[in-house]
This record gives C-alpha cells, sequence and structure tokens, in this order.
C-alpha cells in the first residue's frame, strides 16, 4: 500500500498543490520559504486526525482557525481509495498545527463497485481495531449515529471495512523526523530513572531523553535482533560511530505515599534502576550531552529508523550537521529502506541529490497568489531538457551539481517570484 | 604504498580495500588518495584530471573502478584507458565490474551465511556476473535467508572481508585480473 497522490487546500503556502509521490522514495528540492516543510506537515495533519477523538473543541476560537482541505488516493494492491477531509485548524506554540474539528470522508468505488462518498472518521476506523470484540459493530454503530447515514451507506462500509482499516492503520504508522530533531546533545540528560519492571518510555514525543530510554529499552529486550541490527550498523563494523553503548545500572528505592479519602495512609515501596548510558568512542567513555551534533542526530535517527516499525516515513533535511561521508551511508541507508516502505524526504543538499535516482525528484516550487507547487522533477522537463540531464548524468557530471549550477530552474524561478512578491 | 583510487562510492573503495588485504599485507598498501566520483558521468569526465592529480600527489600505480550499469564492456573500457593510459604510471588497471560491483559479492554462500548469521546456506547464482541488478539480488538474499536488511554503504565492507578471493577470481572475470595487477606492483 502507498500514497499515491496528495492535494492540499489552503493549508499555510499550499493553497492548491496537488502532486503524485513515488511509492518508494520521494526527494523535495526547493529553495527556502518555498513550502517543502508545509508539505510534510500537511501530510502528518493525516496522522493528526487519527486523534481526532481528543480534539480540544473547547479551545477553539473561530477567531483564529482556519478551514483547509486534503485529500489523499491510496493505492491498495492496485486498487484506488480516495479520502477527503475539510479541517477547522490553528496554529498553536512551537508551529504545532491543532485540530479543531473535520469532516472526513471516503470514496471506495474500486473496492466496492459504488461511487458514494462515505463519512467515517479515520479514529473510529483506528479504534475498532484495538477494541476486540467489537469489531465491525463499532464504526456502524457510529455511522448509524448520523441522521444521513442511510442502510445504502452500512452495505459500502460492510464491504469496505478491511481496506479502510488498513488505510487507517497504515496512517498510523506514519513518521516524522523534523531537521533540528536530535540536533542539540547539550540537552540530553546524563542519566535518567525507571521503575523497575515497568518498561516505560521517558520524556516526550522525540526528545534527547525519549531516545536514550527508547535505546535503553531496546537494549535490555528479550529479542535482541533489532538492537544488534542497529549496533552492527552504528558500531565498530559499520559507520564505526561508537565503539560500544554502555548502560551504567543503580539500583535506588523510594516510598511512594499517598492520602486515601478518610485520610488513611498509604505507602508503596519503590524499586528503581538510575541508568547511566555512556557511548565508548577510543578510549573516551562520554556521556550523551558530550557527543558532538552530527553524531547524536544520527545514532538517534538511525535507531528511530531501524526499530519503529513505520509505514511511511517523512524526513526533513537529513544532512543537517552531517559529514558527507556519513551523509552517504545514511542516505543508502534511506534508500534501502524505501524499498520495503514509502518514504518522502527534504532536501537542500546537492550532495543528497547526487545520491538518488533522477526519477525520485520532485520540485518545490512558490510563486505569489499560487503557493506551493510540487512537480515531478523529470516529468515536468521537455523532451529535450530531459535527453539534456541524461546526457549530462552520463557524461558529464552528478545532479547535484546540476541542480548547483542552475540548470533545474528551480533557484531562478524562486528568487525572481519572491522578488516580484 | 599509495595507490590512486578513483570510484563511484565509497563502498567500492570499502570494497577493493577489503579484497587488495587478501592479496597483500594491509600494511603495505594504502588508499588514502582517492577520488569518489557519486556517480558515473562525474567518474568520466573527471576521471583523466583526478589521475593527473594522483601523480602529482605520488602514487605510481592507479586503479579506476567503474560499474559496467548498462554501458557496452568495450567502449566504457576504451574511454577509460585512453583517459589515463599516457600518464607517468608505473602501472594502472581498468576495473568494470559486471553490472554492479555487488556481482562480486554474489560469488560466496558462506561468506553471506557468516555476515548475515544465516541458519542455512544460501542459494547464491552460480554465475553472478549474469545478474542485471545484484544489488537487488543481494537484498533479496539477505532478506530471505536470514529476514535481515541489507545496507551496501555498511553490509559490502564485510562481506569483502570475508569472501573466498579464490571463489571470486574463478566466478567474475571482472575481477581476475586484479590479484596478478597487486602481486605485479608489490613484487
Amino acid at each position: 500500500m502507498f500514497i499515491k497522490k496528495m492535494q492540499f487546500k489552503n493549508y499555510k503556502s499550499c493553497l492548491d498543490t496537488t502532486f503524485k509521490l513515488d511509492p518508494n522514495l520521494s526527494v523535495l528540492i526547493g529553495p527556502n520559504s518555498s513550502g517543502k516543510t508545509n508539505v510534510l506537515t500537511a501530510m502528518l495533519l493525516l496522522h493528526k486526525l487519527l486523534q481526532e477523538r481528543h480534539f480540544p473543541q473547547e479551545e477553539a476560537d473561530d477567531q483564529y482557525t482556519v478551514q483547509c482541505k486534503i485529500k489523499v488516493w491510496f493505492d491498495l494492491n492496485g486498487k484506488e481509495i480516495i479520502f477527503s477531509a475539510g479541517l477547522n485548524t490553528y496554529v498553536a506554540e512551537e508551529n504545532r498545527d491543532v485540530i479543531v474539528s473535520s469532516k472526513q470522508r471516503w470514496y471506495l468505488k474500486d473496492i466496492t463497485g459504488d461511487s458514494k462518498w462515505i463519512t467515517v472518521p479515520l479514529w473510529v476506523l483506528l479504534e475498532m481495531k484495538s477494541r476486540s470484540g467489537l469489531q465491525i459493530r463499532w464504526p456502524i454503530h457510529f455511522l448509524r449515529r448520523s441522521k444521513k447515514t442511510t442502510e445504502a451507506d452500512v452495505k459500502i462500509f460492510n464491504k469496505a471495512f478491511g481496506p479502510l482499516s488498513y488505510v487507517a492503520e497504515y496512517i498510523s504508522g506514519m513518521k516524522y523526523y523534523s531537521a533540528s530533531q536530535f540536533t542539540n546533545p547539550s540537552r540530553c540528560p546524563i542519566s535518567f530513572e525507571i521503575e523497575v519492571g515497568r518498561k516505560r518510555s521517558r520524556g516526550s514525543g522525540r526528545s534527547p531523553m525519549r531516545f536514550l530510554s527508547d535505546l535503553y529499552n531496546q537494549s535490555k529486550d528479550k529479542d535482541k535482533s533489532k538492537y544488534n541490527d542497529y549496533f552492527e550498523v552504528i558500531g565498530p563494523s559499520g559507520m564505526r560511530l561508537v565503539d560500544d553503548i554502555i548502560f551504567k545500572e543503580i539500583t535506588t528505592s523510594s516510598t511512594e505515599v499517598s492520602v486515601r479519602s478518610g485520610g488513611k495512609i498509604h505507602k508503596r515501596k519503590l524499586k528503581k534502576i538510575l541508568v547511566v548510558p555512556k557511548f565508548k568512542i577510543d578510549k573516551h567513555k562520554l556521556s550523551p550531552n558530550q557527543l558532538s551534533e552530527g553524531t547524536f542526530k544520527t545514532i538517534a535517527l538511525l535507531f528511530y529508523l531501524m526499530t519503529e516499525i513505520g509505514s511511511i516515513l517523512l524526513i526533513e533535511e537529513p544532512e543537517v550537521c552531517i559529514h558527507h561521508g556519513l551523509l552517504s551511508s545514511i542516505i543508502e541507508l534511506i534508500k534501502s529502506y524505501s524499498r520495503g516502505k514509502q518514504i518522502i524526504v527534504s532536501t537542500h543538499s546537492d550532495f543528497v541529490l547526487d545520491k538518488v535516482n533522477v526519477e525520485s525528484v520532485y520540485k518545490v516550487t512558490k510563486k505569489a497568489n499560487e503557493g506551493t507547487k510540487v512537480s515531478h522533477l523529470t516529468k515536468s522537463m521537455t523532451k529535450k531538457e530531459l535527453a539534456a540531464l541524461r546526457h549530462y548524468l552520463n557524461n558529464e557530471g552528478n545532479l547535484g551539481e546540476y541542480w548547483r549550477q542552475g540548470a533545474l530552474d528551480t533557484s531562478y524561478g524562486n528568487w525572481n517570484n519572491s522578488r516580484r512578491v | 604504498m599509495e595507490i590512486g583510487i578513483i570510484a563511484e562510492e565509497y563502498s567500492d573503495l570499502d570494497v577493493l580495500h577489503e579484497l587488495t588485504a587478501k592479496i597483500v599485507d594491509v600494511r603495505r598498501f594504502s588508499f588514502g588518495r582517492k577520488f569518489i566520483a557519486h556517480g558515473c558521468g562525474k567518474l568520466r569526465k573527471k576521471c583523466r584530471v583526478w589521475a593527473e592529480i594522483l601523480i602529482k600527489k605520488g602514487c605510481r600505480h592507479l586503479i579506476v573502478l567503474h560499474d559496467l550499469d548498462n554501458n557496452s564492456q568495450d567502449e566504457l573500457r576504451t574511454f577509460l584507458n585512453r583517459s589515463v593510459a599516457d600518464l607517468n604510471f608505473s602501472g594502472y588497471i581498468i576495473l568494470i565490474p559486471k553490472h554492479e560491483i555487488e556481482a562480486w559479492l554474489l560469488v560466496d554462500a558462506n561468506a553471506l551465511k557468516k555476515v548475515f548469521g544465516m541458519s542455512k546456506m544460501p542459494s547464491v547464482p552460480s554465475s553472478p556476473e549474469l545478474i542485471l541488478e545484484p544489488k537487488e539480488k543481494l537484498e533479496e538474499i539477505v532478506r530471505k535467508y536470514s529476514g535481515k536488511q541489507y545496507f551496501n554503504s555498511i553490509h559490502n565492507r564485510i562481506i569483502a572481508n570475508r569472501l573466498e578471493i579464490r571463489l571470486l577470481k574463478r566466478k567474475c572475470l571482472s575481477f581476475a585480473d586484479y590479484p596478478s595487477f597487486i602481486n605485479r606492483i608489490f613484487s
């Protein structure tokens, strides 16, 4: 399964943006402010819709909400499933998108033979997966709550139940790695505490704390294969970033006191472990906050790339802080993974472009009044332009150079337009 | 001894280094003087200029490594030969793995079994140079027999390190002349 086409309307710079994606690897290039990040965060809205049940409706203020639309064409074994959603969103702190409300619809003609749109929110589809016993009755119950739902709608849904739940699960596996993620190891704690017997991640989102905690948990997992594969890549036999990763464990104990109604005091003895991670490089044992930015970013990014089960990965500027030799290995890894899952990368690096197939590249441009546009590099070329590019790649140089020398036309066009604005 | 290298990718250099170390003591040579093209077009365009710089840097011997891919073997060899033949190297060799350097890594089932911890001996092609996409083939074998993911930038060097060079010489014509070239320059 993969996303073959997307459309965003009125989302930040994506005023009316439609583009097709590669089933494996899509590389977005374009000048600053052309909208590459907006394209990725617009895709993330899909993932956010899964949490619609928890949307903070009471916080919505009409003054700040914006109405936008997303439309996604999925390919499920050659059959098309179209998802369309109208969203009310606002931008919270840290430039975080918050969805206030949405209306989500599905077009399933290839699956059901019926050309009617049906309304089922993504969160309902995902929820039925986690509710044992309820299965299909749960979304049908949800459908029937709407007065507009007819028995015909229920019949269509019955036919599409399997594929739709598959789509919801696929979207839930979407992972996003921003450019600034893991780039500041000085924020990284030098130790953390965990409760014995409770395998729970510490820290939020993709914080350095969370990374260390996830790394520790993975190293203690009964099935060590994932951790071993990961260490083989970053360790002495692979990229040689670290010689060893050591977790020193110090057992501590404390008492948790809580007061129940009626004044009864309840005490619980907690056995805890203080974990002190160390990264051995040459003869030195370094705390995580002593690692260089590039090393820290690489070991964290590769950890999640290799150990998380994600269906679709959005990676923003993987080149940030990374030496070109190491970047070469990272891009090769991303290319390898893209043969098994859909990956979308944005980049400013001509070196990254040197490493990827020209057919994977998409140009992102922005014009006044038109907003962000995404076009497939070779498909948007004339026959003569394409022949010239192929001749250059075969006999003269690399794609990154071609781009840097202005031959792909993105920079000048955008520079010119942004000046006009 | 400083040997100048012109190759397409770092992983190609890694493979060549491991294989050379099987022919001659690793302390006797260095691949420090090199140019990595990150693409075939650039390698062809720059081959002569880079070879001249390698001479200026003191390299007396040169290895040019270029995957055949979809090119004509004769044309490519003639082109690369012409680029460096009249330069003042004591010896040089043009290596053109057919169709990619990963074909060389497909020769030794035992090496793959050890590197990827496979429970049974993988079935490898008897003529790896006939495989049009050896990288994809290698990836397929690794996944099938070990369930692991193959990364060329990481695993090529490790596989090359375990490779039985006798098998490589026998199964891959594109490699056949290399051991005698190395032995000659170190004799």
